[in-house]
């Protein structure tokens, strides 16, 4: 018997207890809310007003009328930028389209197959996957771009579903694979090997949802998980074996590795370089320009990566997320006004990421400060780059309110 | 203006509320939470209430209000969570196997990331367009539908691990008391 998702949803709702909504209570909290809020914002207007009159009255004492009244102190100074590329000063990229491949839905219950594109190897391969939703069973193949090659690889157990890319080298994929009930697992193949290994790890309900979110491999082996909880909150597990450890010291800060390095950014913007057993603070604050959101848990957060040898983070600003670069010694070089980045991915190539409601696609590259638009636009998440390639989505000529038709494409960058 | 009067509040709040109330239990999964839930969002309606235009518009920023105090508190309720360095490492029973369908629904509901589940239920319960529930929700609309359909292959696989099929009938949206 096939259950209709509309009845099923309505019918859960049948056996509403009475009561439950208070609206004179509603009401009574409003109205002091208001009130509340009016006494906040009078108390602060005052204090102001109080402050700089003491401020004039002490500037006036000290310096004489003719001095400018220096702002109340607030921490530690913004991070100075060397320079500012405006995002109108931006060149087209031609783009040289090498391969696609498409996914279709027209019956939103029935068409779960997928057939995309998840990511890019470090050697220049795109890895294809191609999802079947009877039987849950994913295939799993390397695309060569420029000749359209394509080697597939040994099948998956069954009841791998959907995957996700994590780690994508010359010598190893390294992929989460999210399943129901809260029983999800790291994927390995070795690619020398041409072999699978799967770790599976159990979750619970907070962490099981950790698997939507951010997903990194550290330079110790250990795959690095924060949930879609915008606070970050980090964990840990063996590629191979181990349970889910919580990384209580990277809570509320992004995170990237290169080599033996790890950089870390919080909400606030301060930005930590580890290296060699010692720490190098390149940023306590975010740049001028940036404010850092009161509420971090409602605020995109802040994103870090290397690019060669180049750092980039995206700072978290009430304003958008501003891109900023360091350079070898840790000194800030370029950075992008702030806009609201959504989507992005760095590599060697430079960081290329998706801005505002349409989604247009750029590539940043730190090394020159060179800011390039690729002309495109960008579907649902998923962008990335690297061997001189991009990879990223694009609805289709069917794509409308009823029927889902993703296009994935990949590109050389000239 | 008579429609800022608390009186006005009262009538929208009283004709809202319940379907308020059902769309925040579909999401969290609990009558008295989704009562709390309401409370505060109606809390918030009426401090945006004289900025808020009559019309359409005012059921859509309910809808958005609920929605968002339940993301809140569900980020709030894991980050006050009691955090273990290291979690069990035990399989977990399907826990769909052999009960009745409104706790199927419910379970495999509960097992959606918050995005898909949000992007199912005002899919299909609030009968929303793509268009509207990407504005809600604040992101794309390819990632509202392809949040929604994976949302309802979950779903589906679940009631096809308890026995059954699910399926969407497209002759269109159920009868509901306007609000």
């Amino acid at each position: 018997m096939v259950t209709d998702l509309r009845a099923a949803l309505h019918e859960a709702v049948d056996d509403e207890p009475t009561g439950g909504v208070d609206v004179v209570a509603a009401l009574a909290g409003g109205r002091h809310r208001v009130r509340r809020r009016r006494v906040l914002a009078g108390a602060g207007a005052a204090a102001t007003v109080v402050a700089g009159v003491v401020a004039v009255l002490a500037g006036s004492a000290i310096t004489g009328p003719d001095r400018a009244v220096a702002p109340l102190p607030a921490g530690p100074p913004p991070l100075e930028v060397r320079r500012v590329v405006e995002f109108d000063s931006a060149q087209p990229a031609p783009l040289d389209v090498l391969t696609s491949t498409r996914t279709l839905w027209r019956d939103p219950v029935h068409d779960q197959d997928t057939d995309r594109f998840v990511g890019l190897t470090d050697d220049g391969l795109a890895v294809r996957t191609r999802f079947t939703a009877d039987g849950v069973r994913t295939e799993v193949a390397l695309v060569d771009p420029a000749t359209g090659r394509t080697t597939r690889l040994p099948d998956p157990d069954p009841g791998v579903g959907e995957i996700r890319a994590v780690s994508l080298t010359a010598d190893r994929l390294v992929f989460l694979v999210g399943r129901q009930h809260y029983t999800d697992a790291v994927l390995t193949f070795d690619r020398a090997a041409g072999t699978w290994s799967q770790h599976s790890v159990s979750t619970t309900d907070e962490v099981g949802r950790f698997f939507g979110w951010q997903a990194t491999l550290g330079t110790d082996d250990r795959v690095y998980l924060a949930g879609e909880s915008l606070a970050l909150r980090w964990w840990s597990t063996g590629t191979t074996e181990g349970p889910l450890v919580h990384e209580a010291g990277l809570d509320g800060r992004a995170v990237a590795w290169n080599t033996d390095e790890r950089a870390t950014v919080d909400q606030r913007g301060e930005v930590r370089l580890e290296r060699g057993g010692t720490t190098q603070v390149l940023a306590e604050r975010a740049p001028r320009g940036c404010t850092p959101p009161a509420d971090s848990s409602t605020a995109a957060p802040p994103s870090i990566g290397f690019s060669g040898s180049m750092l980039v983070v995206l700072f978290a600003c009430t304003e958008g997320r501003q891109i900023v670069a360091f350079d070898d010694s840790g000194s800030a070089v370029a950075t992008l006004p702030p806009r609201a980045v959504t989507d992005l991915s760095i590599g060697a190539e430079g960081v290329l990421f998706a801005v505002g409601d349409r989604q247009d696609l750029y590539l940043f590259e730190p090394s020159t400060a060179r800011l390039r638009t690729l002309g495109r636009h960008l579907h649902e998440e998923g962008l990335h780059t690297a061997h001189g390639l991009v990879l990223w989505n694009e609805p289709g000529p069917e794509d409308s309110d009823q029927v889902l038709d993703i296009v994935y494409t990949v590109a050389a960058l000239p | 203006m008579a429609r800022r009067d608390g009186d006005d509040f009262l009538d929208f709040a009283a004709a809202m509320g319940p379907r308020m109330r059902r769309t925040a239990f579909l999401l969290c999964g609990d009558w008295d939470r989704a009562g709390d839930i309401v409370q505060e969002s109606l809390i918030r309606l009426y401090v945006a209430w004289p900025r808020l235009e009559p019309g359409p518009g005012m059921s859509s920023y309910a809808r958005r209000t609920v929605v968002h105090v339940h993301a809140d508190w569900a980020r709030k309720r894991s980050s006050q969570e009691v955090v273990t360095d290291v979690l069990p490492q035990q399989q977990v029973d399907d826990a769909t196997a052999g009960i009745p369908e409104r706790v199927v629904l419910m379970n495999a509901l509960a097992a959606l990331p918050e995005r898909q589940r949000a992007c199912v239920v005002l899919r299909y319960y609030e009968d929303l367009g793509v268009a509207e529930v990407a504005t809600l929700l604040g992101c794309r609309e390819g990632t509202v539908k392809s949040q929604t359909a994976r949302g309802i292959g979950a779903l589906r696989r679940a009631y096809q691990r308890a026995g059954g099929d699910l399926g969407v009938d497209d002759r269109g949206p159920r009868e509901e008391p306007a609000w």
